[in-house]
């Protein structure tokens, strides 16, 4: 029997041997715990920058960051409450507030989150509930208020120009790692050109926590931990006061204004119409906002003024003229006889509207249809095949900045529509198209499509006598001058010279008898404009116009259009013409013209 | 070192290494108890609103005991072992009528906000006494079998049973005298048992299997702790390869060892083929149990023994945190008061049931391995010294106590790190909790107080 005092003892080494060896194993050997129990236990906190601010190229604020106050509730916390004085304490409608808890009390049985993780109630709530809810905040247990940083827009001005900035939804998280739920992200316009910028560097705090999530102090006593650098200030190209008077104009109308600064590049003004608040896209309305914006028929959220556009109408002459004079087909004495149209075939005539035979100036004052259609196709047939013809001439149209985004900084840009030689062989087959088949290229009708951008840009080219820089948005950042290299200089490879023709007649257009935009004229200032019409197949036509001023190095290009305007000279001009005014001289001298068309409603 | 070489007097009786091992065990429980809360929520050790200040308290308490218990004389303890027992059961009985629920055992006596009292954890130790006064009586002098009521025989058949075909086999031929010896051992420990299962305390009825080890030094029949082991192994392996392949298996060794042991012995043939249909019933039916009987919970329990990822999130949980502690505390640990794991309340019941994995993750391989060989001189240390008393009584409350530290310590540091299925088991000296301090010292200083007076008994 004794014998059996062993068994134990051989017991009790057995399993403390196996034991022992174990440990050796868990502890000495595997290193897969130790990296483990640190994720375990650290959280990475991150500390949100703040967004930097927007301004005008006067030094008005466009957009800032304001506090915003969401009403928090852990429903771990919460007991039986009175929800509808909550609702009156908050001035929030009472079917809000059931709606709010219903879908808190979702998120737990979905277990998208935790019963003891804080989610937000009501969200953005005014100062004056959070103020009254506050007083009060002892009779709901659970609830607390989080105060949290939201984009504001001073102006209710330049919504497409400026875009908006919000929190980064599924898309936008998929797409890009560096974004987390709440981040926001800069999502049209400036905000998003800029975004890299103005987002700044986000701060990281490492924390321990416990299992249940709660903060136990920082790790390795704040070492790793890292500063939010705020986000840089960018200057923008825009003039908000003129901004806002072309918005002013705009109303009750459809269309757009681009005004450049065209030794620069720099776009003035950028209006799209029927326009909104900027602040209406932030904010706890948004949802309401952006459901009215979405089903709005006038699509307030389509940037118009980049958008894919219309036929540009006779402002496209000028283009054509150039091109005509560059390839030699003709020069400025060559004298087109009108006689009222074009004639294609026996069938068909490109009509005109009856004025002497012109010259080239007199054709770009006067608008002659007949004299661009002779133009157009003495250029498309002096090659040997019409391909190649139409290919020079697209090539060259390309270069003015037709049927491409014109390098410009604005994320919304479009092409709008030059037709390639493939796209002619596609529709009518290759070898079965000529210059006459596609005519109507030559005074910008057909299936030419540009946008208020491209117009302008069209004016900035003349203005200059031969080039463009980029269209931009952008200025300055932290008061440092964007690179010169971001928005490059494009050249039409037009002979200076020609384009002292081209002047010539657009001062006609405006200044002289027989001119088409003389509604445009200003007493002091030499204005250059070119109306034109897109023709719609759909109802009115469109109207358009481009000009630029003053006569020496020009300050102001613009190019306007108003959906459904019929003739360039009915409202485009006339818009046109108040903005210069206002902006080279700071005075209006017209009040009923600009009371009529502050008047006019064309929808 | 032998008993004789101690010199008389109080002090020099005293066996110091067992007093030794104890302080150290108690006062690192204690900082333990202190070091597995949050850095800021850490008061000081002494202070009594907190668990480490809770159990200083319940320290210097048991300390007051144990010196009790050395001033009183070894023959009371033989003298009121049935009074003791009576009043441990009565304690269970009580828990039974007016305890309350605490974390899923409804186990407590709640005194005051302040004070809970576990019976159960008294429990053991009057029941230790009852045992080890009756297995002080050996089998030659017990006397002789008296009448049972038919119900206790019913009840009793299978281990009966057992107990006879092991008498059969090995060839000693029935003794019926034995038989009912064990029988009555198996009662005394039997009827604390259910009562403490009533409570719905799996881990505190598990450890009566303790006592059952202890009795094997005393002559119950080695066949049923081999018996024991294979089935545990049998249960175990049925759960990863079916059944009737496990059948298949015994049915071969069974004819092997009938032919090649036992000689094809005719007598050997009703024993053995009584083990095979046991065993073989066990099997399938211990698989059929685990499938139909066992609540879900309690099946992942066991099967996460096999694979801790099986359920990492739920029962899963406590054992894969406990191990990640334990295996991130690497060589050295993370430094005293550094730990991540068990201060953040990763690891459930940091303080009681897994303070072994709070001292694997602060100290490391070093850590651990002190306190295993700790433990293991503690238990050796108590093996060899019960092999040494003259008393009958003192040997058998040896041997108890060693069983119930040694089933507490396996229990308790196999399941932290994934050996053990997590019954809840405190381990002893260490863990948090007054009662069971309080239940251990009563158990190991009425040993060091009969060792005491080992000299003084005739022989």
């Amino acid at each position: 029997m004794e014998n059996r005092q062993r068994i134990y003892l051989v017991l009790i080494v057995l399993v403390g041997l196996i034991f022992w060896v174990r440990l050796f194993f868990l502890q000495g050997l595997d290193d897969r715990f130790k990296l483990a129990a640190d994720t375990y236990s650290i959280r990475r906190l991150v500390n949100q920058p703040l967004r930097g601010n927007i301004f005008d190229r006067n030094g008005k604020v466009l957009a800032t960051n304001d506090y915003a106050f969401d009403l928090m509730v852990i429903p771990l916390e919460t007991k039986e409450m009175d929800t509808l004085a909550l609702a009156t304490l908050t001035e929030v409608p009472i079917e809000e507030m059931r709606n709010a808890w219903k879908k808190v009390n979702k998120n737990i049985e979905k277990k998208r989150r935790y019963k003891r993780q804080p989610q937000p109630l009501i969200r953005d709530l005014s100062q004056k509930s959070i103020a009254a809810f506050q007083e009060k905040m002892y009779r709901f247990p659970g609830l607390y208020v989080e105060k949290r940083s939201v984009r504001r827009y001073p102006e209710p001005f330049a919504a497409h120009a400026l875009g908006y900035a919000r929190e980064a939804d599924a898309a936008v998280l998929e797409k890009d790692a560096y974004y987390q739920p709440g981040d926001y992200v800069g999502v049209a316009g400036i905000e998003r050109a800029y975004e890299p910028y103005l987002r700044g560097v986000k701060g990281v705090r490492k924390i321990y926590v416990d299992v249940r999530n709660n903060e136990k102090g920082s790790f390795m006593d704040g070492l790793y931990d890292t500063l939010p650098v705020p986000g840089a200030d960018l200057t923008s190209t825009l003039d908000i006061e003129l901004q806002k008077y072309g918005e002013q104009l705009m109303q009750g109308k459809r269309g757009a204004i681009v005004a450049i600064e065209p030794a620069t590049g720099e776009i003035l003004v950028l209006v799209s119409s029927p326009s909104f608040d900027p602040n209406w896209m932030v904010g706890r309305n948004l949802r309401q906002h952006y459901g009215k914006l979405i089903l709005d028929p006038a699509k307030p959220m389509l940037n118009r003024a980049v958008m894919d556009g219309y036929p540009p109408g006779s402002t496209f002459k000028v283009m054509n003229a150039m091109l005509g004079l560059q390839a030699g087909v003709i020069n400025p004495a060559t004298v087109v006889p009108c006689g009222g149209g074009f004639r294609i075939s026996s069938a068909h005539t490109v009509g005109c509207h009856g004025h002497p035979n012109a010259d080239l100036r007199f054709s770009i004052t006067t608008s002659c249809n007949a004299y661009y259609c002779h133009v157009f196709n003495e250029l498309t047939k002096t090659n040997a095949s019409a391909r190649q013809a139409y290919t020079a001439w697209y090539l060259g149209a390309q270069r003015f900045g037709f049927g491409t985004k014109l390098g410009t900084d604005i994320p919304e840009a479009k092409t709008g529509l030059l037709p390639s030689p493939e796209y002619y062989d596609r529709v009518h087959g290759q070898g079965k198209w000529r210059g006459l088949t596609i005519i109507s290229l030559g005074i910008g009708q057909g299936e030419l499509k540009a946008n208020a951008l491209q117009i302008a840009n069209l004016a900035t080219i003349i203005a200059n006598r031969g080039y463009f820089i980029s269209p931009h948005l952008g200025k300055a950042l932290n008061g440092k001058p964007l690179p010169d290299s971001l928005f490059k200089r494009n050249y039409t490879r037009i002979d200076t010279a020609h384009f002292q023709i081209a002047w010539e007649g657009m001062y006609g257009a405006v200044h002289k008898p027989g001119g088409t935009a003389k509604i445009a004229r200003l007493d002091s200032i030499a204005v250059y404009g070119k109306t034109g019409t897109a023709q719609n197949p759909h109802g009115k036509d469109h109207s358009v116009f481009m000009a630029f001023a003053p006569s020496t190095s020009p300050k102001i290009a613009i190019g306007v259009l108003v959906e459904n305007g019929g003739f360039g000279a009915t409202y485009a001009a006339p818009i046109a013409s108040l903005l210069m005014e206002k902006y080279l001289t700071d005075t209006i001298t017209r009040p009923e013209l600009e009371e009529r068309l502050l008047q006019t409603r064309l929808e | 070192m032998s008993t004789n070489d101690r010199r008389g007097g109080f002090v020099g009786q005293v066996d110091w290494v067992l007093v030794g091992i104890y302080l150290i065990l108690v006062v690192v429980g204690w900082m333990h108890i202190w070091s597995a809360v949050p850095s800021q929520e850490r008061l000081s050790p002494f202070d009594f609103s907190s668990e480490a200040g809770k159990q200083f308290a319940w320290i210097l308490i048991c300390f007051l005991v144990g010196a009790v218990l050395m001033l009183t004389d070894m023959k009371l303890y033989y003298v009121l072992r049935w009074p003791f027992f009576a009043l441990g059961l009565a304690l269970l009985l009580l828990v039974l009528a007016i305890g309350q629920e605490v974390g899923g055992n409804k186990s407590w006596i709640v005194l005051n906000s302040f004070i809970k009292i576990q019976p159960s954890e008294f429990a053991k130790y009057f029941t230790a006494l009852a045992l080890a006064g009756y297995l002080s009586t050996p089998l030659h002098l017990a006397p002789p079998a008296a009448r049972w009521p038919t119900f206790f025989w019913i009840f009793m058949a299978p281990i009966t049973l057992v107990m006879s075909l092991a008498d059969l086999l090995l060839g000693q031929g029935l003794q019926m005298k034995r038989v009912v010896y064990w029988l009555k051992a198996f009662v005394i420990i039997g009827v604390p048992a259910i009562l403490v299962l009533a409570e719905k305390d799996t881990g505190s009825t598990l450890v009566y299997a303790a006592f059952v080890l202890a009795m094997f030094r005393f002559g119950l029949y080695l066949l049923l702790f081999y018996l024991g082991i294979g089935l545990a192994f049998l249960f175990l392996t049925s759960l990863l390869i079916p059944p009737w392949i496990l059948v298949l298996g015994l049915v071969v060794l069974s004819l092997g060892i009938w032919v090649f042991i036992l000689g094809r012995s005719p007598k050997a043939i009703l024993p053995m083929g009584f083990f095979l249909v046991l065993l073989s019933g066990f099997t399938m039916g211990g698989r059929w149990v685990f499938d139909h009987v066992l609540m879900p919970h309690q099946r992942t329990r066991i099967m996460v023994l096999f694979n801790p990822d099986l359920d990492p999130k739920g029962s899963g949980w406590n054992v894969n945190n406990s191990k990640m502690a334990i295996g991130s505390g690497s060589w050295f640990g993370k430094g005293f008061l550094n730990g991540t794991l068990t201060q953040l309340n990763f690891v459930p019941k940091q303080h009681t049931d897994f303070i072994f994995s709070a001292i694997g993750e602060q100290w490391g391989l070093l850590g651990t391995t002190v306190v295993i060989l700790l433990f293991l001189t503690l238990l050796m240390r108590l093996i060899l010294r019960a092999e040494m008393q003259r008393s009958p009584f003192a040997k058998a409350f040896g041997y108890i106590v060693a069983c119930i530290l040694f089933f507490h310590f396996f229990m308790n540091v196999g399941t932290t790190i994934g050996l053990a299925p997590a019954v809840g088991v405190p381990l002893p000296f260490v863990s948090y909790g007054g009662s069971s301090l309080l239940g251990f010292t009563l158990l190991l200083f009425t040993f060091i107080k009969l060792d005491a007076q080992n000299l003084e008994v005739l022989r």
